[in-house]
């Protein structure tokens, strides 16, 4: 009997041991949220993410919507076996005739709104967080000007693609936000550049290195009002060229006396960069313009994509004296040791590797057709993980942009103001034969400024906005072969998104 | 444009088959007496694969002892089982790529070497398999132990406990002959991870059953606390000296001694990586039954389950449970003794609701955690923290709820017998990684309850012996169902309906093949209807939408084929004449659609050479690019053999020490009624909500012949 009662007593016992057990769940391998911003490292590691996110898809998803379909680029279809046709995608953007479902749209998309949410997410973390009590290497106020500028730049990314978005300024409220106008998206933007300025560090402090600086903001905002009267049908030259004047005043910036110095390995120290993103060689994986350019890039040494090609006439665009030209890969390809570049890397009987200005058609026959943009500076070995900080806006841009408002402001025709501001980026492209090569005020046309910005941009994300602004996008080109509809300025919301939130407006024509 | 070719000609198919066999080996033993008695047995099985170096070896044994005690009023079960499984499993995506790859090209080079196609940015598929090395060992362990005890009669208490433990490792190599390493000057990868569970149960039962006249009456409770752990590890290494060590050492590989190269800064791809993580879940259940039953006529049960699980939001971790049903065996009632040809009669109703944790854990909780890449913030590289996924602190527990009407009967001296039943299925809150709005939430998915769907069909089945009292002998047995679901409810966290998209096409723009939305079925496949091709060879679709003339792809579409099946069909067939005996088993799906994905992708001139493409392209008049639509749908409808066997019985009695003997041959697969042009209707499933959706990415349906013999002592 003994047994038998051990026996009950050991049953009961089981009943008990567990009949009060918690059923909240402990977490091993991440933080909670609510656990999380609780000292200087984590809220600095939060801190993080937003930019490393923009670092990676400013030149890797918004630099082929923002080229892909204009007359600077192409993502071509190679040989018969159709090497980058990759279902149209690129010949979609090429020919205007992209869908609401199309997939780089859908990426872009997203990740403008993921970066937001990143944003909003710390924003959210840190509000009644005491940073010097905590030692966090800079003050709250300057944090949370840093992330709500970033939030201001992601949005100004959507009013450009889309013009018409919702405002986010938190995560998950409202969880289906509607769509704004483009005049509301266009005052967000702005007002919260304005209002957060005066709180962040000027150019080149500590901290500001590869973040936003007053000066940056200020630029960014040059380039917005610029673009104001496409955006908003409101005139904000004069906006705009205050912008300018107070990047030009500032005084920290000048432009490198050689052109690719810009994008050198070291170009985070360069004074014409008013703002980068940085890396570090090793640390990120972003050598996105070689990847996306490149079959066999020599300078990064690795077998790239072999996709963006640039166009012939951009390309000829150039004149041979014209310095910029050397930010292409042209003719036969060597490394920086002068030993040829061959098609298998360390085969010579695979022939060399050679890139030919000419490009036949969209679909090529050959796989080799077309100058590749190598404007970085990479270096060999590093594959993937490269040195050079991307640029975000450089001091070339606040020139051009002042000039093209002064301009803009007396119907297209340039003073001596803007034609000296032209020219001084324009100098050091030709050097000592820049005397036959400059602008007078009777030269520098709007066509002729459209093109110099081409040249001095080539790359940079600027060609889409800009054909917009100078009203030449929906022109036929090469293989797209009627104007398209004035609707095609705008990109579509991605239908996907649409299915599940109905305040989603649809843009018009789609 | 010319369409260059190769000059081969490879059946990339057949390249990807190897020839299988199947040797199995079981020892088994068994003793006891009236008290104790145990059994003990040890199976092996070695099997290779059909697709190229797929195979897998199994190893297990399994001890169980039973032991009743105290008059027997205990009963104590002891049980332990392991098993150790050592695999590759065949690469079912390489499948798909043998189907699409271009015939005229090599597998390999003159000089002995895989042909590369690196100009062409596709690999060859054979070369991939035979570049990768890798194994998966996976072992379990199972302990269980049960005790029982009459108290005084009619009362019994029990309790269970039983430990899983579960590990599994797996090691991948990919050689640097590996076409895309090769061409980085990657001295090849090595990675190895693996998986470490460990779970529990306790369980404690009281039971007590009571009869007096006429009255049964069964009450059981029940507790039972689950608890399950499980432990990642991974590592992953490059840069060898050779292609020797496979996996094995994975230590001397450039990346973990030397990550940086001679100018001081990291080289190639990064560092090697490495990665641990733990993860647990509980499960917490308190059931209760009552069955009483009188006369042995009526039956009518009660239960009650309340159930915990930590996996869902912090209100909503608890679900309560219901059950109700009633028999009545119609046949035992006095005025059916009239009706002699009915052998056994009962009716059966009932109401039953489940409850369904079915997704992991911490999906409820909002986390952070290191993701991204990393950034530069005054000079220091800093790793980047942020949200994991979007969390969704009200998720609760799927609920299945099911009404059920039908009876049990036989008839005509008991020749047929069989069942009817009637039902209509309910699953409410139903648990999915649905599309997130993005914004306002960051991540694309978010686990969600997002709708009710529902189900009602019938299930009929019939036992028939045809033949008994002849030298032929001959049973049959057939089922049938019919079934239709509806998605009742779907909608989003604002309660607007909003449909959602599946089965994504295999190319840019052609988007999803199946759309679920309220009022709609799962399988409902969404698109336009072809109308013809034009002179050129260009797509025509039907204006469907009278609203705006013509034809627009955003709004001409409709609901144009439904891949789930409606009728369901089985029939077994057993002869025997004298000591052999023959058994035919066939089945079919009615009434349904399946997606021919295949012919999307190759049924096109203009795929070629790029890909492989189907004789039919050449005869087709599409010269466009494919687009979705119901020009792709054909009928599913199948019946299929699925096993013929045959088998001789020796007649034993007169031979010494062997009490059984008997010899068979089987088949299966044998063969398929259909008119799907595809390789089968059944590849695309019957499940899910991509059912009828054949990818072509599956393994393939293979026909077996087995020979069998079984004799016992």
């Amino acid at each position: 009997m003994k047994k038998i009662s051990l026996f009950i007593v050991g049953v009961l016992a089981l009943f008990m041991q567990y009949s009060c057990s918690e059923l909240d769940e402990k977490v091993y391998s991440s933080n909670l949220t609510t656990n999380f911003y609780t000292s200087a490292e984590e809220i600095e590691g939060a801190y993080m993410r937003p930019w490393s996110h923009l670092l990676f898809c400013d030149t890797y998803y918004y630099l082929k919507l923002r080229t892909l379909g204009t007359d600077m680029a192409a993502w071509t279809t190679k040989t018969s076996e159709n090497h980058g046709y990759d279902n149209a995608l690129w010949s979609e953007l090429h020919k205007h005739t992209w869908g609401t479902r199309h997939g780089e749209i859908e990426s872009s998309w997203n990740t403008v709104w993921e970066g937001i949410g990143f944003a909003n997410a710390v924003l959210e973390g840190i509000e009644d967080k005491d940073f010097e009590e905590m030692g966090v290497s800079i003050s709250k106020a300057e944090m949370q000007a840093q992330l709500r500028a970033y939030r201001a730049y992601m949005h100004m990314i959507g009013l450009d693609f889309w013009r018409n978005i919702p405002i986010v300024t938190k995560v998950g409220d409202p969880y289906y936000p509607e769509t704004k106008s483009a005049q509301e998206v266009f005052e967000f933007v702005e007002t919260e550049f304005l209002a957060v300025k005066g709180s962040l560090p000027n150019a080149f402090e500590p901290y500001a290195q590869g973040f936003f600086s007053q000066q940056s903001v200020e630029a960014l905002l040059s380039r917005l009002y610029l673009n104001a009267e496409t955006y908003i049908g409101i005139d904000k030259y004069e906006d705009a060229i205050k912008m300018c004047d107070a990047v030009i005043s500032s005084d920290f910036f000048e432009l490198e006396a050689d052109y690719l110095d810009a994008f050198s390995k070291d170009n985070n120290l360069s004074k014409e960069n008013i703002q980068v993103l940085t890396q570090k060689g090793g640390s990120s994986m972003s050598a996105p313009l070689h990847a996306l350019t490149c079959y066999w890039s020599n300078h990064v040494d690795a077998g790239g994509w072999n996709g963006i090609i640039t166009q012939e006439g951009f390309y000829d665009s150039y004149s041979d004296d014209d310095a910029r030209k050397n930010q292409f890969a042209v003719g036969p390809q060597f490394y920086a040791d002068g030993t040829p570049v061959y098609i298998e890397a360390g085969n010579p009987g695979s022939g060399q590797l050679v890139y030919s200005k000419e490009v036949t058609t969209f679909h090529s026959e050959g796989l080799f057709e077309g100058a590749r943009c190598k404007k970085y500076e990479a270096i060999a070995g590093l594959n993937w993980n490269q040195e050079y900080d991307i640029v975000l806006i450089r001091y070339a841009e606040v020139l051009m942009n002042k000039a093209e408002a002064i301009m803009r402001q007396s119907n297209g025709q340039a003073d001596q103001t803007a034609v000296d501001l032209v020219n001084e980026v324009r100098e050091r492209a030709f050097g000592d034969k820049f005397a036959e090569n400059k602008y007078t005020t009777t030269t520098l046309t709007l066509d002729e400024l459209l093109a110099e910005r081409g040249r001095e941009f080539a790359y940079e994300g600027h060609r889409r906005t800009d054909l917009i602004r100078f009203e030449k996008y929906l022109q036929p080109r090469w293989e797209k072969e009627s104007t398209s509809d004035a609707t095609r300025i705008l990109f579509p919301i991605p239908q996907t998104q649409r299915d599940i939130n109905t305040n989603l407006k649809q843009n018009d024509g789609y | 444009m010319g369409i260059a070719t190769g000059d081969a000609s490879t059946d990339w198919y057949d390249e990807m088959l190897q020839s299988n066999h199947n040797t199995v080996h079981n020892i088994a033993f068994s003793a006891g007496n009236k008290n104790s008695n145990y059994r003990a047995s040890i199976n092996y099985m070695d099997n290779k694969g059909i697709a190229l170096e797929s195979f897998k070896k199994n190893l297990s044994g399994r001890i169980n002892i039973n032991h009743k005690a105290i008059n027997d009023r205990l009963n104590v079960r002891l049980s332990l089982s392991a098993s150790q499984a050592k695999y590759r499993l065949a690469d079912y995506g390489a499948f798909g790529s043998v189907a699409k790859f271009n015939p005229t090209r090599p597998v390999y080079e003159e000089n002995g070497e895989f042909a590369t196609f690196q100009e062409f940015g596709v690999d060859n598929p054979i070369g991939n398999i035979r570049n990768y090395s890798t194994e998966n060992i996976k072992k379990v362990l199972l302990a269980n132990v049960f005790a029982e005890f009459e108290v005084v009669e009619g009362l019994t208490v029990g309790g269970r406990a039983a430990w899983k433990v579960e590990d599994a490792n797996s090691g991948s190599y990919t050689s640097s002959k590996n076409e895309n390493l090769a061409k980085d000057d990657i001295k090849g990868v090595a990675s190895t991870s693996s998986f470490y569970s460990y779970k529990y149960t306790y369980e404690g039962n009281i039971n007590y059953r009571k009869r007096f006249d006429k009255h049964d009456i069964n009450v059981m409770a029940n507790y039972t606390h689950e608890e399950d752990t499980w432990y990642t590890y991974s590592m992953s290494n490059s840069g060898f000296v050779n292609d020797k060590f496979l996996w094995h050492s994975i230590g001397s590989g450039l990346k973990l001694t030397n990550p940086v190269n001679d100018d001081g800064v990291q080289d190639l791809n990064g560092p090697a990586s490495m990665g641990s993580g733990r993860s647990e879940k509980i499960l917490e259940s308190w059931r209760g039954r009552l069955v009483y039953t009188y006369d042995d006529k009526y039956a009518l049960t009660v239960s009650y389950n309340r159930e915990g699980s930590s996996i869902f939001g912090e209100n909503n971790k608890w679900g309560n449970f219901y059950g109700v049903s009633a028999g009545w065996t119609i046949s035992d009632e006095d005025f059916m003794e009239s009706l002699s040809f009915v052998n056994y009669l009962k009716l059966r109703v009932g109401y039953g609701e489940t409850g369904n944790p079915a997704t992991g854990p911490y999906n409820s909780l909002s986390t952070v955690v290191q993701e991204g890449l990393p950034y530069v913030f005054n000079g220091n590289v800093v790793s980047a923290y942020a949200l994991e996924k979007n969390p969704n602190p009200d998720l609760k527990w799927e609920r299945k709820k099911e009404y059920n009407i039908g009876f049990d009967y036989a008839v005509a001296k008991n020749r047929f017998d069989g069942s009817v039943d009637l039902y209509s299925r309910k699953t409410d809150d139903m648990l999915y990684s649905a599309a997130a709005p993005v914004p306002s939430l960051i991540k694309p998915t978010i686990v969600s309850n997002i709708g009710e769907i529902s189900s009602k069909g019938i299930e009929v089945s019939v036992n028939a012996k045809i033949l008994q009292d002849t030298e032929v002998k001959w049973n049959a047995n057939f089922n049938a169902s019919y079934n239709v679901n509806e998605v009742e409810k779907l909608s989003n966290a604002d309660e607007e309906p909003v449909p959602f998209y599946a089965g994504d096409l295999p190319g840019n723009g052609l988007g999803s093949a199946y759309r679920v939305k309220e009022g709609g079925s799962i399988g409902d496949f969404y698109g336009p209807r072809f109308d013809k091709f034009d002179e050129n060879g260009g797509w025509v679709f039907k204006d469907l939408n009278d609203e705006v003339e013509g034809y627009h792809a955003d709004t001409d579409k409709e609901v144009i084929g439904n891949g789930m099946p409606n009728y369901f069909v089985g029939l077994t067939n057993s002869l025997q004449y004298k000591r052999f005996d023959l058994e035919i088993f066939m089945r079919g799906a009615f009434d349904y659609q399946v997606l021919n994905v295949g012919r999307i992708y190759m049924e096109n001139l203009d795929k070629f050479p790029q890909s492989n493409i189907y004789t039919s392209a050449l005869s087709s008049p599409l010269r466009a690019p494919s687009q979705y639509s119901d020009y792709y749908l054909e009928d599913g409808d199948y019946l299929k053999i699925q096993n013929i066997s045959l088998g001789y019985t020796f007649d034993t009695s007169k031979w010494n020490n062997i009490s059984y003997a008997k010899v068979y041959v089987s088949c299966s697969n044998v063969h398929t009624f259909s008119n799907y042009s595809g390789l089968s209707p059944e590849l695309g499933g019957h499940s899910g909500i991509t059912p009828g959706f054949d990818n072509l990415n599956f393994y393939p349906v293979t026909r077996t012949f087995t020979i069998g013999a079984v004799v016992k002592f």
